[in-house]
């Protein structure tokens, strides 16, 4: 289980997280969404132990992983521009990290090389970036670790490998009970594949919540009302995002389907139609609330 | 049992680490192996091969070539100028190849995210490099004695030759490589660490050797000596220290020997450095890779010693130039300045911090005026520090330079000093100097001294900067409670400061301080020399041509010895520059190995020695001038060695 209790993380005046707290379960599929420069990288490499906590803590089974080569043992990270040794080919990188890891399996990276499409002794340097964003994944499941951390792993594979990857990455929760991070802004791979999403967004967590609960609980209507009431008619609802133009009312709206529905169909409307939101959609929305001036931004 | 198995994970750890940076660079540890055996082993066999040949060519000629003498040139040479600084170039590179990836965001991400601490982490990778640094220098070592015994070289020889270099040159590589080790923790990027290893390496010396010709010229009494060989002077630069061990100096750092206190130094600074390294590594923020730097100090550091060192070196520059008090401090202003922008433009990628540096560039002034003001009032009254003439035992005085008296005598007597050598002269067996230990010449050389200070001080104080000169007199008092005081003056001093009135009364004190019989015979070898050293006397005419050698007997010999001493007691002192040193007919002693007999001063000399011991040929010019040598010149006409044409 990953805990982070008020983790406060600054580079110099620039407070990268701000005392945020969470918890991530173990054996889940965990997806740290949010704005650039939300925290998320910076979040992941503290889990990994590569930076040290300002404040606060981040605990990985109630151990700190900074300097501690235990929790390090059970962990992999695989950071958005992952490194190689300069002229090494995958091989030479399985002989590296067979070394250092403890839980190194030779029998899984040869059976990962023969799903990767990938040359063992082909320089990585010369390799894609796609490729040697799979090179990385082959080392790093090859430790068998307990908590795999990926920092936009998605960026540069192609759908095949984006599915193989999922499928890698699911069968190895399910079978061994790993817990993977994901930071990504592909927000529809991360959809298919996530339980529990949080949302970083200025150094803070927005939310954190199981992926299922947060798209059931957020709802995007579309209505047509004649005549037109009046704002106060949308009084007790949790609208998040309202647009009107004439007659038609397009609203992204907090709240159980059922309640939403009952509440909008007292104002008779020509047409309704109450549909889950894409995780971009709550995204997009949650940050307009936060005050991500969206539409300032697309302008 | 906790801190077994902790300490069991960490031997773990860095294994692993050490034998992967090991395997990745086995090619580069190759290669260097490959430089090395061409740089000593296969060198020293072309000269030693060369000499044999030679040797077994020309054995008619009866002339003698010994291996050994070319073993020792050889090595000699081939040290300092390739093993050592193939070494160091390997240090840069292996600080760079092993050290790089703390200063990239995406190794560190690696490195830092592996189950390794960093203790370990750092660890390993040193242990790799040290591992690299030897072996090439272990094979060169192992293929040079075997060449050695191959050419029957005698083992006193070369083994403490090479034993000695090899360790030195491993020895300091690995202390380099810890200086480039904690240069690299502190730096944020690979090109700060190289940067900051050249310029510690470079202008801490510089800076060092000139405040201390600055303190010289400022500070009346102060003696600069040894500017490149003392410990102070390479102190923090291990770069440079590594070639001040090949450097013959007077503090017994010599090739071949260890000065104790050099060695200790940088025992004890590697010790330091290991430490730091490793406690600020643990502490570096990951995030410092790719920044100006992950620890401030060694920049501010860095940037203080080129401050200073440009703004002496351009203080001393404008001063020689145009001689002036206002040229020395325009210099210093404009060197350091514009060092201090540079510095801070190469640190801190521009001009953006530039501003906020001045507050460091103040401190730099504050500490010169310091120096400056600390020097130029006499150091704490060290300018003024003469030991009373009872509380001496003894004095050496050494005067370099004759026109700082006026005096004739110092010109055409100058063997004020001498070395006693081991029949084959290769070993030092003593130094013999002019040494006044009776009361009354100890007064003599006080009473002089005191009267120079207070000229000096009468002069002008506080103190200005005067040129910089070496030569003067030299005064070294041994007191009785066994500590020692040092004063040297330049002649200029006293030549340009003094007032006539002055200038006289000092001039009869070194007059009487120079008609002094001990001061006169002491240091000079003709007064410890016995027959048995003299194996012939060769004149030479004043032309310069061909001499006359002349084997005259025991007795003859000794009435020679005694005309010279007699001449040299009795030599009068000239005002006229124009007779004083060089032409004129001379002659020179010949001399050979000799036991010295029990009795004699050499025996007292060179105390428990029992061997035969060599001393220097004694040359003496003006031979025919009248003034000064009459005594040798008459004994030398009566026995019809030469007819002198005046």
């Amino acid at each position: 289980m990953i805990e982070v209790k008020s983790l406060l993380k600054k580079f110099g005046s620039a407070v990268a997280l701000n005392e945020i707290s969470f918890t991530i379960g173990g054996g889940s599929v965990f997806g740290l969404v949010g704005s650039n420069g939300a925290g998320k990288s910076t979040l992941l490499r503290t889990l990994s132990g590569v930076y040290r906590a300002d404040g606060g803590q981040a605990e990985i089974d109630g151990e700190t992983p900074f300097e501690n080569s235990r929790v390090k043992n059970r962990l992999f990270f695989i950071s958005d521009y992952p490194y190689f040794f300069a002229q090494a080919s995958l091989d030479d990188m399985a002989d590296f990290y067979a070394g250092i890891y403890r839980n190194w399996d030779q029998k899984r990276y040869l059976e990962l090389c023969s799903i990767f499409p990938l040359g063992r002794t082909s320089k990585i340097i010369n390799m894609s970036k796609g490729m040697q964003r799979q090179a990385a994944l082959i080392t790093a499941l090859s430790t068998r670790p307990d908590y795999l951390f990926l920092d936009e792993i998605f960026d540069g594979l192609d759908p095949v490998m984006r599915q193989l990857l999922k499928k890698l990455l699911s069968s190895e929760v399910s079978e061994r009970g790993m817990t993977v991070v994901i930071a990504s802004h592909n927000l529809r791979e991360l959809e298919d594949l996530c339980d529990h999403v949080g949302l970083l967004h200025k150094g803070g967590i927005l939310f954190e919540r199981e992926l299922d609960s947060l798209k059931l609980g957020i709802h995007r209507v579309q209505a047509i009302l004649k005549p037109m009431p009046s704002p106060e008619a949308f009084e007790g609802l949790d609208v998040i995002q309202s647009k009107i133009q004439g007659s038609l009312v397009n609203l992204v709206i907090r709240g159980r389907r059922d309640e939403i529905l009952e509440k909008l169909n007292r104002l008779n409307p020509v047409f309704i139609e109450v549909l889950p939101l894409t995780l971009e959609e709550v995204f997009i929305s949650e940050m307009e609330v936060a005050g991500y001036d969206i539409d300032n931004i697309l302008k | 049992m906790t801190s077994t198995i902790s300490s069991n994970k960490q031997a773990g750890e860095i294994r692993a680490v050490f034998g992967w940076s090991l395997k990745k660079r086995l090619g580069l540890m190759g290669l260097f192996t490959g430089l090395n055996f061409m740089a000593m082993p296969l060198i020293l066999f072309l000269a030693l091969n060369n000499a044999k040949t030679n040797r077994d060519l020309l054995p008619a000629n009866g002339y003698t070539i010994d291996l050994n003498n070319v073993f020792a040139a050889c090595v000699r040479l081939v040290f300092p100028l390739l093993v050592l600084p193939l070494s160091l170039l390997l240090v840069i590179i292996l600080s760079v190849l092993l050290y790089g990836y703390m200063h990239q965001k995406r190794s560190v991400d690696l490195f830092h995210s592996l189950p390794v601490r960093r203790g370990p982490l750092l660890g390993g990778r040193f242990l790799a490099g040290v591992v690299m640094l030897a072996v090439p220098l272990a094979i060169s070592f192992l293929v040079s004695v075997l060449l050695c015994l191959y050419f029957g070289l005698e083992a006193a020889q070369y083994l403490p030759y090479l034993g000695k270099a090899f360790a030195w040159i491993l020895f300091i590589s690995v202390v380099c490589f810890l200086f480039s080790t904690l240069m690299a923790v502190c730096s944020g990027t690979t090109f700060d660490m190289v940067i900051s290893i050249v310029v510690i390496s470079v202008t801490y010396p510089l800076l060092i050797v000139l405040a201390r010709m600055v303190a010289g010229m400022l500070l009346p009494g102060l003696m600069v000596k040894n500017l490149l060989g003392s410990v102070v002077t390479t102190a923090l630069s291990p770069f440079a220290a590594a070639f001040i061990y090949f450097v013959p100096g007077e503090a017994g750092i010599e090739f071949g020997s260890f000065g104790p206190a050099f060695v200790v130094w940088w025992v004890f600074l590697a010790a330091v450095m290991a430490v730091t390294a490793v406690v600020l590594y643990r502490k570096r923020k990951s995030e410092c890779a790719e920044s100006n730097f992950a620890f401030p100090l060694p920049k501010i550091f860095i940037r203080f010693i080129a401050t200073g060192a440009a703004g002496f070196a351009c203080a001393l520059v404008f001063f020689s130039t145009l001689n002036s008090d206002a040229s020395f401090w325009v210099g210093l202003l404009a060197g350091s300045f514009a060092a201090h922008i540079i510095a801070e433009a190469v640190y801190g990628r521009g001009f953006k911090g530039l501003k906020r540096s001045f507050g460091y560039y103040g401190v730099f002034l504050a500490a010169f005026a310091v120096y400056y003001g600390i020097l130029a009032t006499g150091a704490f009254g060290f300018d003024t520090r003469i030991p009373t003439a009872s509380r001496v035992t003894s004095v050496e005085i050494n005067i370099s330079d004759i026109v700082f008296s006026s005096s004739g005598y110092n010109g055409n007597f100058q063997n004020t000093e001498f070395t006693v050598w081991s029949k084959d002269h290769k070993e030092k067996i003593a130094r013999v100097q002019r040494e006044l230990k009776n009361p009354a010449s100890v007064q003599k050389a006080v009473s002089y001294h005191k009267e120079l200070v207070s000229a000096i001080r009468g002069a002008g104080y506080p103190y200005r900067v005067s040129p910089f000169s070496s030569s003067g007199v030299t005064f070294t008092y041994h007191l009785q409670d066994g500590t020692s005081v040092d004063r040297s003056y330049p002649y200029r001093t006293v030549r340009e400061l003094a007032d006539d009135k002055t200038q006289e009364k000092l001039n009869g004190l070194m007059e009487s301080l120079q008609t002094d019989k001990e001061f006169r015979s002491t240091g000079d070898p003709i007064f410890y020399l016995t027959p048995d050293f003299v194996k012939s006397v060769t004149l030479i005419p004043e032309n310069g041509g061909e001499g006359t050698t002349i084997v005259p007997d025991r007795a003859k010999i000794q009435e020679l010895i005694e005309a010279l001493r007699e001449d040299t007691l009795n030599a009068k002192p000239s005002t006229d520059p124009g007779e004083q040193k060089g032409g004129g007919i001379s002659i020179q002693l010949d001399l050979k190995p000799a036991v010295p007999a029990e009795g004699t001063p050499l025996r007292e000399e060179i105390g428990g020695y029992s061997g035969e011991v060599s001393l220097n040929n004694i040359y003496y010019y003006q031979l025919n001038a009248d003034r000064f040598f009459p005594k040798a010149k008459k004994f030398i006409e009566d026995n019809g060695w030469i007819k002198f044409n005046s």
